[in-house]
C-alpha cells in the first residue's frame, strides 16, 4: 500500500508531533510513503474565499503530481482532505470546468485526468491496512481508557464529497479505530460540531466558547481524552483550552491527542516518540491509567 | 424539528432513512430558537434577523413602467439561492448561533446574498458593509452544517463565502476577517506552504496588536514544549513556487 503523501502546513509547522507521530506508526502497518515535497498548500478554505477556483487549481495540481506517480494521496489533517475532497469533486463531475483548470496547468507539463483517490489516514487505517492487521499491530491495547471522538468539520461534511455513501463507515471510523484499540468510546453530541479555530483571529469569543464547551461536554461525559484527526481543530481544543476555560470561569483539563499518537500508545510506541511532551495539555492522567509512563 | 440530532423537514424525510433497521428515531423541537411546546419553536428571532438583511430590492434611478426585470442568464446563478423556503433548518443546525445570539446566521446571509448578486439591485456596497460588521458574514465558522443540512440546495454557507469574495473585491473596510483571507494567500504565492507566524502577525498588524499580545502565553507554552514553527526567512519557500506563482498569475489573468 503505497501512497503520496501530503503531509499539509500545521503538521509541518504548529503541530510537529501530528508528523513525528505519523512516522513513527505508518511502516509497521504495511503503509509505504513518498512525501509530496513540491506540492502546495490545499488553501484551508481561507484561500478559497478569495478565489475558490484559484484553489481548485492549486489542488488540481497535487492531484496531477499524484496521478503522475500513480499514487492515491494520504492526508493527516481533517481540513486538507475536506478540501481536497470537495476540490476534485467539482474537478471531476464538470468536464468543462477541469479543461479550464488543466489549461492553467498546462505550462508545466501536468494535466489532470481526474484518477487520484484522496483518503485520511483515518479512512486508511480501517479500508486499506484493515482491521485483522491493525489488531495484529496492537501490543498494547488502551483497555480503560476513555476516548471521546472530535472529527473536525471538513471530514464530516458535505458527505457527498467526502463519499460517504460509497463508504459508510467513514462516518463513524473514528469511534470504530477507537474501539479496535481497545478503549472505551465516550459519544457526546459535540463530536461532529465545530472547534472554532476558523474565526479564532474572527471572534476569539465565540471560537473560545466552542472550545470550552466540547471539552467541557466530553469530560462531563467522562472522558479521560479527546482523540481529533484534524490538527487545526487540536490547535483550538489544545492549546487554547486553558483560554478557553479562564474565559467560561471553569477549569477542564482535558488532554487532546492526535489519532496517530492514540494508535501509537496502542501499538506500544513509547509517548515520547510520539510527541506526547509536546502536547500542551499534559496526558499524563490519562496514560498513567493505562500503565504508560512517560 | 430534529431528526437524529440535525434539523430536517419531517415531511421530506422518509423512515427508511433515519430507521432502516427498525431503530428508535430521537425528534426534537429545532434547537437555536426557544421552544414554546413540544415540537413548536418561536422563529421570531428567526424572521427578525431576515428583516435585518432588507430582503426587498434596492434599485437605482426613476421606475421603469413595468417592473424591474433582468435577462433570464443574468438571474439563473440565483436559482438555488431564490428556492429557500425559510424552514429554519440551517438556523437550528448553526454551530456559530449556539454560542452567540446575535449572529446574523445562514438564512438571513444567504437572503443577503440573493440581493447583492441581483444585477437590477443598486445598494450592493452598503449592503456588504452592513454585512462586514460583528455579527455578520465573517462570524461564520465555515463548518457546513447549514450546507448538509439544507433541504432546498440553497447551500448557505457557500454564499457567505461568496459575500466574503465580493466583499474583499469591492474593497469595503478590512476586518481581521478579510485581512486573514488576504494575507494567507499572499503567503502562499510567495512561498507555497504556510507560514502560521506570520499568518498571525500580518492578520492583527498594528491595529490589533493587543490580540497578538493575547496569544504571548500559548505562544510561550508552546516554545518550551518544543514547538517552534519557523517564520520569516527561515520558513524557506518550495522548491516549485516558480509554479505555483504561475497559477497565480493565470488565475489574476483569467479573472
Amino acid at each position: 500500500m503505497k501512497y503520496a503523501f501530503f503531509p499539509g502546513c500545521v503538521s509541518k509547522g504548529a503541530c510537529p508531533e501530528l508528523y513525528q507521530s505519523v512516522m513513527q506508526v505508518y511502516p509497521k502497518l504495511g503503509i509505504d510513503l513518498e512525501e509530496m515535497t513540491t506540492a502546495s498548500c490545499t488553501g484551508a478554505g481561507v484561500l478559497q474565499e478569495k478565489d475558490e477556483k484559484l484553489g481548485d487549481a492549486l489542488n488540481a495540481r497535487t492531484f496531477a503530481l499524484a496521478e503522475k506517480q500513480g499514487l492515491p494521496i494520504m492526508t493527516i489533517c481533517s481540513t486538507c482532505q475536506g478540501v481536497m475532497s470537495q476540490a476534485n469533486h467539482r474537478l471531476i463531475n464538470d468536464a468543462d470546468y477541469l479543461n479550464s483548470i488543466n489549461d492553467m496547468l498546462q505550462e508545466e507539463g501536468l494535466t489532470y485526468r481526474g484518477t487520484t483517490t484522496i483518503k485520511h489516514f483515518l479512512w486508511i487505517l480501517l479500508e486499506d491496512v484493515g482491521e485483522e492487521t491493525l489488531r495484529q499491530a496492537i501490543t498494547k491495547p488502551l483497555t480503560g481508557l476513555r476516548a471521546a471522538p472530535f472529527y473536525g468539520c471538513y471530514i464530516q461534511r458535505p458527505t457527498e464529497a467526502l463519499e460517504f455513501e460509497e463508504h459508510p463507515g467513514r462516518g463513524k471510523s473514528l469511534e470504530r479505530i477507537m474501539e479496535i484499540l481497545g478503549a472505551e468510546v465516550v459519544d457526546f453530541p459535540g463530536k461532529t460540531r465545530c472547534c472554532g479555530f476558523p474565526i479564532l483571529t474572527i471572534n476569539k469569543i465565540n471560537s473560545l466558547s466552542m472550545v470550552a464547551t466540547h471539552t467541557r461536554d466530553a469530560k462531563s461525559h467522562g472522558a479521560d481524552i479527546m482523540v481529533t484527526p484534524c490538527p487545526l481543530c487540536h490547535l483550538n481544543l489544545d492549546g487554547m483550552q486553558s483560554q478557553a476555560a479562564k474565559q467560561e470561569h471553569t477549569s477542564i483539563d482535558l488532554p487532546i491527542l492526535h489519532l496517530p499518537q492514540l494508535l501509537g500508545l496502542a501499538m506500544g510506541f513509547n509517548p515520547k516518540t510520539l510527541g506526547l511532551q509536546r502536547n500542551l495539555i499534559s496526558p499524563q492522567s490519562a496514560l498513567a491509567k493505562i500503565a504508560i509512563e512517560r | 424539528m430534529r431528526i437524529n440530532g440535525h434539523a430536517a423537514l419531517a415531511c421530506k424525510t422518509k423512515m427508511i432513512s433515519v430507521a432502516s433497521e427498525g431503530e428508535t428515531i430521537q425528534i426534537e423541537p429545532m434547537n437555536n430558537m426557544p421552544v414554546i411546546k413540544d415540537l413548536i419553536t418561536d422563529m421570531a428571532s428567526f424572521w427578525s434577523k431576515i428583516r435585518q438583511i432588507q430582503p426587498w430590492l434596492q434599485p437605482q434611478g426613476p421606475p421603469p413602467t413595468t417592473e424591474y426585470t433582468a435577462p433570464p442568464q443574468a438571474m439563473s446563478h440565483l436559482n438555488n439561492v431564490m428556492s429557500c423556503i425559510m424552514c429554519g433548518v440551517c438556523v437550528s443546525d448553526c454551530t456559530v448561533l449556539e454560542v452567540d445570539s446575535q449572529f446574523v446566521g445562514p438564512a438571513a446571509l444567504a437572503k443577503a446574498y440573493r440581493f447583492v448578486a441581483d444585477p437590477r439591485d443598486a445598494a450592493t456596497r452598503q449592503r456588504l458593509e452592513d454585512l462586514n460588521t460583528p455579527g455578520g458574514m465573517w462570524d461564520c465558522t465555515r463548518c457546513m452544517e447549514c450546507i448538509q443540512v439544507c433541504p432546498k440546495g440553497v447551500g448557505p454557507m457557500d454564499r457567505i463565502m461568496a459575500l466574503r469574495t465580493k466583499g474583499m473585491a469591492a474593497k469595503i473596510p478590512a476586518t481581521c476577517g478579510s485581512r486573514h483571507a488576504k494575507v494567507f494567500t499572499d503567503i502562499i504565492k510567495h512561498k507555497g506552504i504556510l507560514d502560521e507566524p506570520m499568518l498571525a502577525v500580518r492578520t492583527f498588524g498594528l491595529k490589533h496588536v493587543g490580540r497578538l499580545f493575547d496569544m504571548i502565553p500559548m505562544v510561550l507554552q508552546s516554545v518550551l514544549r518544543g514547538k517552534i514553527p519557523l517564520s520569516g526567512p527561515l520558513h524557506r519557500p518550495l522548491s516549485s513556487i516558480r509554479h505555483i506563482q504561475r497559477l497565480f498569475k493565470r488565475a489574476k489573468t483569467k479573472s
